[in-house]
């Protein structure tokens, strides 16, 4: 261990989660305000991983491996969910030539 | 008797049914096969029911007189709604009425309809009406009795109707079926109330009633009922747990049905009018059987009625008042089936009086005489009119040479009916003013209303008679008898007619209760009392008929009164009569006038207080509400997400506030 790195404070469960709540948030902020919707789905993807981080963070807390399975299973269905929603973009893609959400704003009262 | 016999009964019920279905279905255009087929049902019919009468006159001392065989139609709950046949010595009778001059009457239509286009509707609309009188006849319960009772009405509705070419008949199908949906809400209302008073008690629901099905078990009270009603009503520790108030109005309200299916006053008005049917449909329903529909009913629930007075003395007084109004309009009548039909409706009066009198005998007896001879007398009419091609009687006249079978048996039928003595109106009606002079159930008025009525009864006959047989033939053409097949049913009613009421003279039977109207089923006794023979009675009754025949006659037959002199004389009651007391413009006035007031008022509340206010108030809310709401849709992901984020946030901000004040 190096002299810089030691003389740092120890990394605990609680800068884990901070920096998951960062990266949620960033995601959130994403999702809430982009309009291109390759952004809005990479920033899903953030708050997908935003939470794995948690789970693995909390995995090494408790000293058990469930929070670790459940993150494989989490990155399954993002993995499926992504190809859903990128196929799901193409589609919009060809039907209205573009990928901003406000090309699909026509299901309103 | 034993419930073996049962098959015989269900038989007799379902032969009519089948003969029905083949006529009306399969054999419309086979026209002799339709017909032939309901008479073999009806001939089964009769068959069995005088083998089952056999049987149940021969039955020894101390075994049992009738049966009852039943299966569950309807179990919902503690409501179990039964379907079976009561055989017993009343409804024997009765199913021996109904196939006993439904027979002759089918073959007299083979002759009568011939060349009729609707041939096998008819039949299969007869044979219809066989099944739903018998259904009534051999019913167990008040809920049967009620089915059959509306099929009997349609029945009614489609014969009456039965030249629906013609608007006067359909007219008087429709006003038949109207009327008498008067009088079925108050029966409706009589069973309905009746049932939610006498299953509510808890003396009536723990009876102890054997089951007839299995030798030792108990049945489970029902009270629908005929047989465990009349266990309950004649245990003298039972009744009184029954408010009288309710019980008597129960069997007011029942008693409604029969006003409107016997046609009793003030509900008698279609009767008249339903004569546009065929006159073979008139003789059989709206003469012998279905109008004594309501008398049967009566009888058959008349335990109901005995331990109120006031109840019977409803009955009694909607009965004599029948009988003479009737008996008065048809003084002056001039269509020969109108006669008939008020004649009708006098003796159906007679019979309900007699009920209310306390004498169901007698009131049966003269069902199962009258029966028999008003058949024949509308048979005769119908062969007349067949003939003459008109139903005017002032057409007529002469008609003795060359009718000379309808003339003898028109003779023989209108002796019954003004009761000459030896025929059997004689002994029927006999009862009656027996009944009504009874010194501890009978009335004075009721005795004084039947002897004028017999009297009045002996006029319109005569008249009747003598325009349409006696004197010169005032009509067009010549005409001639009618076919076999319509004359030999005549001859075959006319020995009946005659000779039937000899079973009920208790000098010759020693009081065999050949008609006593007795309800002995399940080990409940009790007879309406057993046939009695005034003479002084009958001297009197012979008294009253005879200064009316006579007048009659001297008016009407060698014409030593003139009475187109009396018409004019008391041209104002004349008008009266033949207008029939202005009761029918008296209903087209409560029609047009107060139920057309009645439904304008309710048009208006309906149209600007139900309609107007509540109606359009309502969708006028939620339209506004939902016009409101749609600004939340804008098809914009973001605004859902952030709809998904604030409900998130609300959500966990709740979970955690209520874990920090220590929660779940």
């Amino acid at each position: 261990m190096t002299p810089v790195l030691a003389a740092l404070p120890p990394v605990t469960v609680q800068h884990y989660l901070l920096l998951s709540a960062l990266l949620f948030a960033v995601g959130l902020v994403g999702v809430l305000f982009r309009r291109n919707i390759l952004i809005v789905l990479m920033s899903l993807e953030l708050m997908i991983s935003a939470a794995n981080l948690a789970l693995v963070a909390f995995s090494r807390v408790h000293g058990n491996l469930q929070g670790q399975v459940m993150v494989f299973f989490s990155i399954a269905v993002a993995a499926a969910e992504a190809a859903v929603a990128l196929s799901l973009i193409i589609a919009l893609f060809r039907t209205r030539g573009g990928v901003s959400v406000d090309d699909a704003a026509e299901l309103k009262g | 008797m034993s419930p073996d016999l049962a098959p015989l009964a269900w038989t007799t019920l379902f032969a009519p049914l089948a003969a029905a279905a083949l006529a009306g279905l399969l054999l419309r255009r086979r026209r002799a096969l339709a017909a032939g087929v309901s008479v073999l049902g009806m001939v089964v019919g009769l068959v069995c029911t005088l083998f089952l009468l056999w049987r149940s006159l021969t039955a020894k001392e101390g075994e049992p007189t009738g049966f009852e065989a039943h299966f569950t139609w309807v179990a919902a709950g503690s409501f179990e709604a039964r379907f079976g046949v009561l055989v017993d010595r009343l409804s024997l009778l009765m199913a021996l009425v109904v196939t006993g001059v439904g027979t002759p009457i089918f073959v007299y239509s083979i002759g009568y309809m011939h060349g009729d286009e609707g041939y096998g509707r008819y039949f299969a609309c007869l044979s219809l009406f066989a099944f739903s009188m018998l259904g009534i006849v051999f019913s167990t319960n008040l809920l049967q009795t009620f089915v059959f009772w509306e099929l009997v009405g349609l029945s009614s509705y489609l014969l009456i109707g039965f030249w629906f070419g013609r608007d006067s008949a359909v007219e008087a199908g429709k006003k038949a079926f109207m009327v008498n949906r008067v009088g079925d809400f108050g029966f409706l209302c009589g069973i309905l109330l009746l049932y939610y008073a006498v299953s509510t008690l808890p003396g009536f629901r723990d009876m102890k009633i054997p089951d007839p099905a299995s030798p030792g078990g108990l049945d489970v009270p029902n009270a629908l009922d005929f047989g465990h009603l009349a266990r309950f009503y004649r245990d003298p520790a039972l009744l009184p747990l029954l408010g009288g108030g309710t019980a008597a109005l129960a069997a007011v309200l029942l008693f409604c049905g029969a006003i409107g299916k016997s046609a009793q006053f003030p509900l008698h008005v279609w009767l008249p009018d339903a004569m546009e049917g065929p006159t073979p449909v008139s003789a059989l329903m709206h003469a012998a059987t279905m109008v004594a529909a309501g008398v049967y009913m009566t009888c058959r629930v008349f335990f109901l009625f005995e331990p109120f007075p006031g109840a019977l003395q409803v009955v009694a007084w909607i009965g004599g008042i029948t009988a003479f109004l009737a008996a008065t309009i048809a003084l002056v009548q001039t269509d020969i089936k109108k006669v008939l039909a008020y004649s009708t409706l006098s003796q159906l009066g007679y019979m309900v009086m007699a009920i209310g009198l306390a004498g169901a005998t007698a009131g049966m007896f003269h069902l199962t005489t009258h029966a028999f001879f008003k058949a024949l007398l509308f048979l005769g009419a119908g062969s007349v009119i067949h003939a003459c091609r008109t139903q005017e009687i002032t057409e007529m006249g002469g008609l003795r040479k060359p009718m000379p079978s309808t003339f003898w048996t028109w003779w023989i039928g209108t002796a019954a009916l003004i009761a000459v003595p030896g025929t059997s109106g004689f002994f029927s009606k006999d009862e009656i003013l027996a009944a009504a002079a009874d010194p501890v159930h009978g009335s004075g008025p009721l005795l004084a209303l039947g002897l004028v009525t017999a009297g009045l009864t002996a006029y319109y006959m005569m008249r009747c008679t003598a325009l349409t047989f006696h004197g010169e033939h005032r009509g067009h053409g010549h005409p001639h008898e009618s076919p076999a097949v319509m004359t030999l049913p005549l001859w075959f009613l006319a020995v009946p007619a005659l000779f039937v009421g000899w079973l009920g003279f208790p000098l010759l039977f020693h009081g065999h209760p050949w008609f006593q109207a007795e309800f002995n089923v399940r080990g409940v006794e009790a007879q309406a009392g057993p046939h009695e023979f005034h003479l002084p009675l009958a001297l009197l009754g012979t008294g009253f008929a005879a200064a009316g025949g006579v007048i009659g006659w001297l008016a009407f037959g060698t014409r030593r009164i003139d009475a187109a002199a009396w018409k004019e004389r008391l041209l104002p009651l004349h008008t009266l009569l033949a207008r029939k007391y202005f009761l029918d413009e008296f209903y087209l006035w409560l029609v047009r006038v107060v139920q057309q007031g009645v439904a304008e008022v309710s048009n208006f509340v309906e149209q600007n207080v139900l309609i107007r206010g509540v109606i359009d108030g309502l969708s006028a809310l939620v339209k506004a509400s939902g016009r409101s709401l749609r600004e939340l849709q804008t098809g914009s992901i973001h605004t859902y997400v952030r709809f998904a984020l604030a409900g998130t946030v609300v959500v966990l901000a709740w979970v955690l506030l209520a874990s920090a004040r220590g929660g779940p």
